[in-house]
């Protein structure tokens, strides 16, 4: 039987191996108790991300993930859309690029344009929850926002467009 | 300014007694013409003196020859493919000239120096630019910097003051050279020693064909360049190029070849990231049978485009949709690394790189596997150990994203083709498209300049590259969207050449693209292509503005008059003009100059007249466009 910890012991490892490979330039693990933790590291555009994790509830969180995003906007509107085709069963997108919604089930919020990801862990996949959840994230950034919102993108991320 | 001396060809104080004189008369015959009916304007014309001259023997130095002479021969012996210049340097650009390298004479030493960077992106062979001392080469510093950071082999050519004057400020256009190109060169020296002349010359050319390319920048003071030699015994450092540099390459260690090929098989979706290195080694043949052998992905990043080819079912530089399926990639030759998220990549794919420079390997991008090696020998090394492997379903899916990249831009056409009270980029790139790839022409023939900024955003999407150095990519990695006109001018210059992967397409016209701000800083060049008959058609996107919006107090700043008319600065400078102020006249307008171009050697400027507000994405959708890097879009790596 598995232990009340391992669940944040597995996210954490998962993290971590990503961290080894340099794919995040840094990794740091602020744990709260034995059912939640924050995870810091640095990543896309070598900016800071911040991942919550909370046992109990089996969610990994990225919260706040996105500023300044108007609710029913063209930019929100395309961000479920992105959402909604990733976490489908339907043909549109490859298998590799799909989550399955009976392992791991993503839940959007925008409170006052603070956009933020709920990613909820079924049957104990957490480990393969941290991976579509990082790799949704990366695609959020670096294929759509890029490029479908070169200005937002440049805004807020401070990519420079010249 | 140096004193004219016996033995030169020409000098910029014999220029200026000239130009004085000819101001003068002019200015006499305008006051013998006021209050009279004015006389019909004189035709521009060539002078008969700049065909005479093209038509002259060449004339080979032999000793006793002068240090400039020297040097020359160094550059006809290293196979030196041509030199862009202004006068100023004029011993060295003379011998150069006479050793029977092809010589260019232009309107700015920035566009020439443009002019090299771009004959050498879609070469691959080591061309020159040079400026005198002083102004003429800091007008050259942003170019520098560009071919710098496309690691671009180009060798910066300058003339400096005596020593004997060193920091005394006699006479003008005194400049410490060197300091100033820190940073942006591989390898520079003021020559000192007329003595050592050759020996530097030995190490400029070692600098530039060994390792990875950046400019090699020499500056010559005047007892350096007039020194006198009577034989090679007053030459310290005498030997041919055999004995001062090798051809050797770096080979892969086999291990790591097996290790790759292990990782290539285990793999279900690998691709590779061809860049400038793959280009440079001349390795396109051995990376389409790598591809082929194991069904691996090929997306193209870097100078120039054409590597691989763009219609081949395993290319995935027109399928960005594919990129975050990857979980292998195999970066050959990606001399400008991007950093974690600067390509579109999924955080689960493993990286290979395979680099000459082992100091480089592991540099912003984390690494699962390093090979210092060739690009070349390391693709030939992997296809001996790579097992046959087809892997159909990635194939698929590679061509299903390349699928809906064109019909996004069938969208976007569409769109664009609504708007009809001005010329959206739309219209251009894909009308452009289909004239170089879908109509009377082989798809292969052209070679274009993809230049400019945000129109630049729309034709790399449209444009195509089926054979080597097809394409140059002008803003790569500096962004200098300034130099357009002087790469096309380059580029058409190797066309015209035959050079390198040029050879097949000899004579054809080079199509050139920029910005109305773009063209500000080198569209002067009209004139030196049409001097030398360059068949350029330079499409230039007038959007009355800058790239960029400003607001506010500072909206001024970004803004320019309305409706300028570049083609008639074309037409004023010996070059034909078309003005575009509507979708439908865009394609006859780029069919007549084409056949001009292919027919008289004219060149044109497509004035095609937009508005700035094309990029406001809410009033004008699609607006200003994104990109995913790498592939057809990529210009930052």
């Amino acid at each position: 039987m598995r232990s009340r910890t391992q669940p944040l012991a597995l996210v954490n490892a998962e993290l971590e191996s990503y961290a080894r490979r340099g794919v995040f330039r840094s990794f740091s693990h602020m744990q709260g108790d034995d059912q939640h933790a924050e995870f810091c590291f640095y990543w896309l555009w070598n900016l800071p991300f911040h991942l919550t994790f909370d046992a109990r509830r089996k969610a990994l969180s990225f919260k706040n993930l996105l500023p300044d995003v108007p609710a029913g906007s063209e930019l929100e509107r395309g961000l479920k859309a992105l959402i909604k085709s990733r976490s489908s069963s339907s043909r549109d997108q490859p298998e590799h690029r799909r989550l399955d919604p009976r392992r791991v089930s993503i839940h959007y919020s925008n409170r006052r344009g603070q956009v933020s990801l709920v990613f909820r862990v079924s049957n104990g996949e957490y480990q393969h929850a941290v991976t579509k959840a990082l790799n949704l994230v990366n695609e959020i950034f670096v294929g759509f926002l890029n490029a479908q919102f070169p200005e937002y993108t440049a805004q807020h991320f401070r990519r420079q467009e010249d | 300014m140096k004193k004219a001396r016996a033995g030169d060809t020409g000098s910029r104080r014999d220029f200026l007694k000239q130009s004085i004189l000819t101001a003068a008369g002019a200015m006499a015959a305008s006051k013998v013409a006021a209050g009279a009916a004015a006389p019909a304007a004189p035709p521009i014309r060539l002078p008969d003196a700049i065909p005479s001259a093209l038509h002259l023997p060449v004339k080979p130095a032999s000793f006793p020859m002068r240090g400039s002479q020297v040097f020359a021969k160094v550059c006809k012996n290293e196979g030196l493919a041509a030199l862009f210049c202004c006068p100023g340097n004029y011993d060295v650009i003379n011998s150069i000239c006479d050793e029977g390298i092809p010589c260019f004479g232009g309107r700015t030493e920035g566009s020439m120096c443009a002019a090299a960077d771009g004959f050498i992106r879609v070469t691959g062979e080591i061309a020159a630019c040079s400026g005198t001392e002083g102004p003429g080469f800091t007008n050259m510093i942003m170019n520098i910097a560009a071919a710098n950071a496309a690691r671009t082999p180009l060798l910066v050519l300058a003339s400096n003051k005596r020593l004997s004057e060193d920091d005394s400020e006699m006479g003008i256009q005194t400049a410490y050279q060197q300091p100033t190109t820190e940073g942006m060169r591989k390898y520079g020296k003021r020559l000192i020693d007329p003595n050592r002349i050759y020996e530097y010359s030995a190490y400029a050319f070692r600098q530039l064909k060994t390792g990875i390319p950046r400019p090699v920048h020499l500056d010559f003071p005047a007892e350096v360049y007039g020194a006198k030699f009577k034989d090679p015994s007053e030459l310290r450092y005498y030997h041919e190029n055999s004995k001062y540099r090798t051809d050797a390459k770096p080979y892969p260690d086999p291990k790591r070849v097996r290790a790759l090929a292990e990782m290539i098989g285990a793999a279900q979706r690998p691709i590779i990231v061809a860049s400038s290195g793959v280009f440079y080694s001349k390795a396109w043949d051995a990376l389409k049978q790598v591809a082929e052998r194991s069904d691996i992905a090929v997306v193209e990043s870097g100078v120039a485009r054409g590597q691989f080819s763009d219609s081949h079912r395993l290319s995935a530089s027109t399928a960005p949709g594919a990129l975050l399926s990857a979980d292998l990639v195999i970066f050959i030759g990606q001399y400008s690394m991007p950093n974690v998220g600067e390509y579109s990549f999924s955080p689960d794919a493993r990286y290979v790189r395979i680099d000459p420079d082992a100091a480089d390997i592991g540099r912003n991008m984390p690494i699962d596997l390093g090979i210092v090696s060739c690009e070349k020998a390391a693709l030939e090394s992997l296809l001996e150990a790579l097992p046959a492997v087809r892997r159909e379903a990635w194939a698929a899916e590679l061509a299903a994203e390349r699928k809906k990249f064109e019909d996004e831009n069938a969208d976007y056409y569409k769109v664009g083709l609504s708007y009809q009270d001005a010329v959206h980029p739309a219209v251009i790139a894909q009308q452009l498209s289909d004239f170089l790839y879908r109509g009377d022409l082989p798809k292969e023939q052209t070679t274009v300049v993809a230049g400019g900024y945000g129109i630049a955003r729309y034709t790399r999407r449209y444009l195509r590259a089926y054979r080597p150095g097809q394409i140059c990519n002008g803003a790569y990695q500096y962004g200098a969207i300034g130099p357009d006109c002087g790469y096309s001018f380059g580029v058409s210059a190797a066309v015209q050449l035959g050079v390198g992967p040029q050879a097949a397409y000899r004579g054809s016209p080079v199509i050139g693209i920029t910005g109305d701000a773009g063209f500000a800083y080198s569209g002067m060049e009209l004139e030196t292509m049409s001097k030398y008959r360059m068949p350029v058609v330079m499409i230039v996107y007038n959007n009355n503005a800058w790239g960029v919006q400003g607001s506010g107090r500072a909206a001024h700043m970004y803004l320019f008059h309305e409706n300028l008319r570049y083609d008639k600065i074309a037409e004023s400078l010996g070059a034909r003009g078309e003005y575009v102020t509507r979708p439908e006249d865009f394609l006859p307008a780029l069919k007549r100059s084409y056949q001009i171009a292919a027919k008289e050697k004219i060149s044109t400027v497509i004035n095609c007249q937009a508005k700035r507000e094309f990029w406001q994405k809410a009033q004008y959708p699609p607006g200003f466009l994104g990109k995913i890097e790498p592939g057809c879009m990529a210009y930052d790596h």
